[in-house]
C-alpha cells in the first residue's frame, strides 16, 4: 500500500487518541473505585447492581425493624417480670393475712395491697414512646386510672425482620391483665383487699387462686414475648450475614479490582509512551534530511 | 535542418521539466491540505516524426496533461462508510445522554423508590411521629422530582437533536448548492483544461454531504455529477433542489412533494425523534401510571386522623412529565390500616410491602420494572457505541487506503523533483552540444585556404 505523510500522520493521531482514551479509562477506573459508571458500561451487572442495592436497602431497614421489634419485647417482657413480682408479694400476703389476727396489722397488709395495685395499674400504663406499651394501637392508656376498665384495642403491632418474616412484638393489656377473661387483675386485688381488711378467710382464699390465674396468663405473654425476642435475634444474625454478603456481591459487581486496576494503568500509560516514542521516531524523518 | 530540430527537441523536454517541477511544488504545497488529490505531468513523445528517407526522427516530448490521482472506487467505499459512522456517532451520542439523564445507579429513581419503601416502613413503625411523616413527604417528593427530571432531559434531549437536524439540513442546502455551482463550472472550462482543483473542491463537498444525509453521487458525461438521496435527485448540472425539515411530522421535505429518506446522520436524528425516544418514553409513562395506581390505590385503603380515608398520593392522569404530589400535609398519610387506631402502622406497612409485591397485570415490582427500563436503555446504548467504534475502525482503514492513493508523498516529490531536475539539465546540455555542432558548421568550415 501506498503510504503518504498526511496517511501517516492521521493513523498516528488515531492510535494517540485510542491509547490516551483508554488511558483515561484505567484512570477513572483507579480513581472512583468503581467499574460500572452508567448502564452501558455493563448493563447487565447494573441490573444486578441496582436489584442488590434495592435488597441491601430492605435489609437496612430490616434491622431497624428487628431493633425497633427488640425494644418493644424487651419493655413489655421487664415491665411484666416487675408486675410478676408485686404478685408474689401480693400472694405472700395474703397467705401470711391467715395467721394475723390484730386489726392494725389487716391494715398494714391492706395498705400495700393497695399499693401493689396502684403500682400494677402503673405497669399496665407503661409507655413506648408516645403510645401505651398495652392499649394494641389505641391511644391514651391501656386501662383506666382506677383500674377497672381496659381502654386500648386489639391492635396487632407486627415488625418485618427479614423477608417473609413478620414477628408480633405486643401484648394486648385486656388478654395479660384478664379483662377478656372476666376477672381482670386489678378487680382481683380490690377483693383481696377487702377479704384481708374484713378478715375474711375463704375470700382470702378465693383471692389466691386468682392470683395465680393472672399470675399464669403473665407467665404465658411473657412466653409469647420470649418466643418473639427468640425469632427477631435470630432474624438479626440472618440479617447481618446477608448484610456482609449483599455488600460482598456489590463489590464484585461494581467495584474494581484494584491490583489489576494498577497493573491496568501501568499497562497502559507505557502503551502510550511506546506510542509517541514510535511517533516521534517515524515522523520525523523524509528525504528531504539525507539530500544537499 | 536537422540540427535546428534537435534545438526544438531539447526546448521540449525544457519545457516539460519546468511543467513537472512546477507541478511537483504544487503538490508538495499541498501536501496538507484537506481533500487534496496530488497531481502528475502525463508525458508523451511527440507524435509527429521528422521524415527522412532512412525513416522517422522523433521531434521531442510534449505535455498530454495534468492528471489527478483519484480513484473512484476508493471515494465510494470511503462515502459510504462516512455515512454510516457520522449516524453510529449520532446514535451513541443521542442514547448516551437518554441514559445519564438517568443518573442510576447512585442518584437514580431506583434509589429514590428503595428510600420511599424505607420511608414507608419506617412510618409503619411509628405512624404518629411527625419526623416519619414529614420523611415520607420528603421521599415522595424526591422521588416526583427526579420522574420530572429524567422526562424533562429527554425532552431535552428531543429538542437539541430538532436544533442539530434543522442545522444539518441547513449545511445540506448549502452544500448542494456549492455541488451545482461547481458542477457549472467544471462544464464550462472542461476540455480548454482540466480543472483539477475544482474536483478536489466538488469531492469534499461530496464527502461531506455522505456523512450528513447519506448522499450518493455518479459523475456524467459532461464531467458534471448528479447527487442523490434515498433515490431522490437533488443535484442535475448546475441545478439544486432544496430540502427542508418539517419538524411537526418529522419528515424531510423536497419540491417534488416526496419526502426524502435520509440516510447518515441526518437519518439517525430523525430516528431518534420519530422511533427511539416515543418508544422510550411510552415505557416510561407506563412505569410512571404504574407507580400512580398502585400507590393510590393503596393509600385510599388506608385512613388517618380519626377515621378519614387516604386521598391520592399523586395526580391519577399524570405523566412522567406532569407528575406532582398530592398529598403534601403529613398528618394526610394514611399509614393506619384501622379507622380509629390511631398508632396502627398497618396501610405504611402495605404501602411499604410493594417494595416486593408485584403490580397487578403486570407480575413485575415497580422495581423490576424500573431496572429493566435502566436495563434496557443501557443495552442500546451500548450497542450503539459498540456499533460506532467497529464502524469507526472500518471507516479509517477506508481513510487510510484514500489517503494513501491520493495524497502527496513528501519522498515520492523529492525522488520526482530530482529527476525533472535531471531532465531539464540533461536537456540543456543537449542544447549546448547542439550549439557547439552548429558553431563547428559555421565557424569553423569553409575555412580551407585562408
Amino acid at each position: 500500500m501506498r503510504i503518504t505523510q498526511q496517511a501517516m500522520s492521521y493513523q498516528a493521531l488515531q492510535r494517540l487518541q485510542n491509547r490516551l482514551d483508554q488511558l483515561a479509562q484505567a484512570q477513572a477506573s483507579l480513581g472512583s473505585g468503581k467499574r460500572i459508571h452508567k448502564p452501558s458500561d455493563d448493563p447487565s451487572a447494573m441490573n444486578r447492581s441496582m436489584s442488590l442495592r434495592g435488597l441491601q436497602a430492605a435489609s437496612d431497614q430490616a434491622a431497624r425493624n428487628a431493633s425497633d421489634g427488640l425494644l418493644w419485647t424487651s419493655l413489655a417482657d421487664s415491665k411484666l417480670q416487675t408486675l410478676l413480682d408485686r404478685l408474689h408479694r401480693a400472694r405472700e400476703l395474703a397467705v401470711r393475712s391467715g395467721s394475723v389476727t390484730n386489726d392494725a396489722e389487716r391494715e398494714a397488709f391492706a395498705a400495700e395491697l393497695r399499693s401493689i395495685r396502684e403500682e400494677a395499674i402503673a405497669i399496665a400504663n407503661s409507655k413506648i414512646g408516645d403510645r401505651a406499651l398495652f392499649a394494641g394501637t389505641a391511644d391514651g392508656d391501656a386501662v383506666s386510672a382506677d383500674g377497672t376498665a381496659y381502654l386500648g384495642d386489639e391492635g396487632v403491632v407486627e415488625r418485618r425482620v427479614g423477608p417473609n418474616d413478620v414477628v408480633r412484638v405486643n401484648v394486648l393489656g385486656s388478654e395479660v391483665f384478664g379483662f377478656d377473661d372476666g376477672r381482670d387483675l386489678f378487680s382481683v386485688l380490690d377483693d383481696l383487699t377487702t377479704h384481708i381488711a374484713s378478715g375474711d378467710s375463704a375470700g382470702v382464699q378465693t383471692s389466691i387462686s386468682e392470683i395465680d390465674d393472672s399470675m399464669d396468663r403473665i407467665l404465658s405473654a411473657l412466653a409469647e414475648l420470649g418466643a418473639a425476642t427468640n425469632r427477631i435475634e435470630a432474624a438479626q444474625r440472618r440479617n447481618a450475614d446477608e448484610k456482609l454478603s449483599l455488600q460482598d456481591r456489590l463489590s464484585q459487581v461494581e467495584s474494581v479490582d484494584v491490583a489489576e486496576a494498577i497493573m491496568q494503568l501501568q499497562l497502559q500509560q507505557v502503551a502510550y509512551e511506546a506510542t509517541l516514542g514510535a511517533l516521534a521516531r517515524s515522523i520525523q524523518p523524509s528525504l528531504i534530511d539525507f539530500l544537499r | 535542418m536537422a540540427d535546428f530540430l534537435s534545438l526544438h527537441t531539447a526546448l521540449s523536454g525544457i519545457l516539460a521539466a519546468r511543467a513537472g517541477v512546477e507541478t511537483t511544488s504544487h503538490n508538495v504545497a499541498n501536501a496538507h491540505s484537506t481533500g487534496y488529490t496530488r497531481q502528475r505531468v502525463t508525458q508523451l513523445s511527440r507524435e509527429y516524426g521528422h521524415q527522412t528517407s532512412y525513416g522517422t526522427i522523433g521531434t521531442g516530448t510534449t505535455i498530454d496533461g495534468i492528471s489527478r490521482a483519484r480513484n473512484e472506487f476508493l471515494d465510494m467505499r470511503v462515502r459510504a462508510g462516512l455515512g454510516l459512522a457520522a449516524g453510529l456517532d449520532v446514535r451513541a451520542s443521542l442514547l448516551g445522554r437518554v441514559e445519564e439523564a438517568l443518573a442510576e445507579p447512585e442518584l437514580g429513581i431506583g434509589a429514590a423508590l428503595a428510600d420511599t419503601w424505607n420511608a414507608f416502613e419506617e412510618l409503619s413503625l411509628s405512624p404518629t411521629d411527625p419526623a416519619a411523616r414529614r420523611n415520607v413527604i420528603a421521599t415522595l417528593q424526591a422521588l416526583t422530582t427526579r420522574i420530572n427530571t429524567v422526562a424533562e432531559s429527554w425532552n431535552r434531549v428531543a429538542s437539541d437533536a430538532q436544533v442539530s437536524i434543522q442545522q444539518d439540513i441547513g449545511e445540506v442546502n448549502r452544500l448542494l448548492q456549492e455541488v451545482a455551482g461547481l458542477n457549472e463550472a467544471i462544464r464550462r472550462s472542461s476540455g480548454l483544461a482540466t480543472p483539477n482543483d475544482l474536483y478536489d473542491r466538488r469531492d469534499l463537498a461530496l464527502d461531506r454531504l455522505a456523512a450528513l444525509i447519506g448522499a450518493t453521487s455518479r459523475e456524467m458525461e459532461d464531467g458534471t455529477v448528479k447527487v442523490s438521496v434515498g433515490g431522490l435527485t437533488l443535484v442535475q448540472g448546475d441545478r439544486a433542489s432544496e430540502i427542508s425539515w418539517n419538524a411537526d411530522d418529522l419528515t424531510i421535505g423536497h419540491v417534488s412533494g416526496v419526502d426524502v429518506q435520509p440516510g447518515g446522520a441526518i437519518a439517525e436524528y430523525q430516528r431518534f425523534l420519530a422511533e427511539d425516544l416515543p418508544a422510550r418514553q411510552a415505557t416510561f409513562d407506563q412505569f410512571v401510571t404504574h407507580l400512580v395506581e398502585t400507590l393510590n390505590s393503596r393509600h385510599n385503603a388506608g385512613t388517618y386522623g380519626p377515621g378519614q380515608s387516604g386521598a391520592d398520593l399523586f395526580d391519577p392522569a399524570a405523566t412522567a412529565f406532569t407528575l406532582t404530589l398530592l398529598v403534601t400535609d403529613p398528618y394526610e398519610l394514611a399509614a393506619s390500616g384501622d379507622p380509629f387506631a390511631t398508632h396502627d402502622g398497618g396501610n405504611a406497612a402495605s404501602l411499604a410491602a410493594l417494595r416486593e409485591e408485584p403490580v397487578p397485570g403486570d407480575g413485575r415490582t415497580l422495581d423490576q420494572i424500573w431496572r429493566e427500563i435502566v436495563t434496557d436503555i443501557g443495552v442500546s446504548a451500548r450497542t450503539a457505541l459498540d456499533a460506532a467504534s467497529a464502524q469507526a475502525g472500518l471507516q479509517s482503514a477506508a481513510e487510510l487506503a484514500r489517503m494513501g492513493a491520493h495524497g502527496v508523498s513528501i519522498d515520492e516529490e523529492m525522488v520526482a523533483l530530482i529527476e525533472y531536475q535531471h531532465a531539464y539539465q540533461a536537456s540543456a546540455r543537449v542544447m549546448t552540444a547542439v550549439d557547439e555542432l552548429l558553431d563547428q558548421l559555421i565557424t569553423r568550415t569553409g575555412l580551407v585556404g585562408r
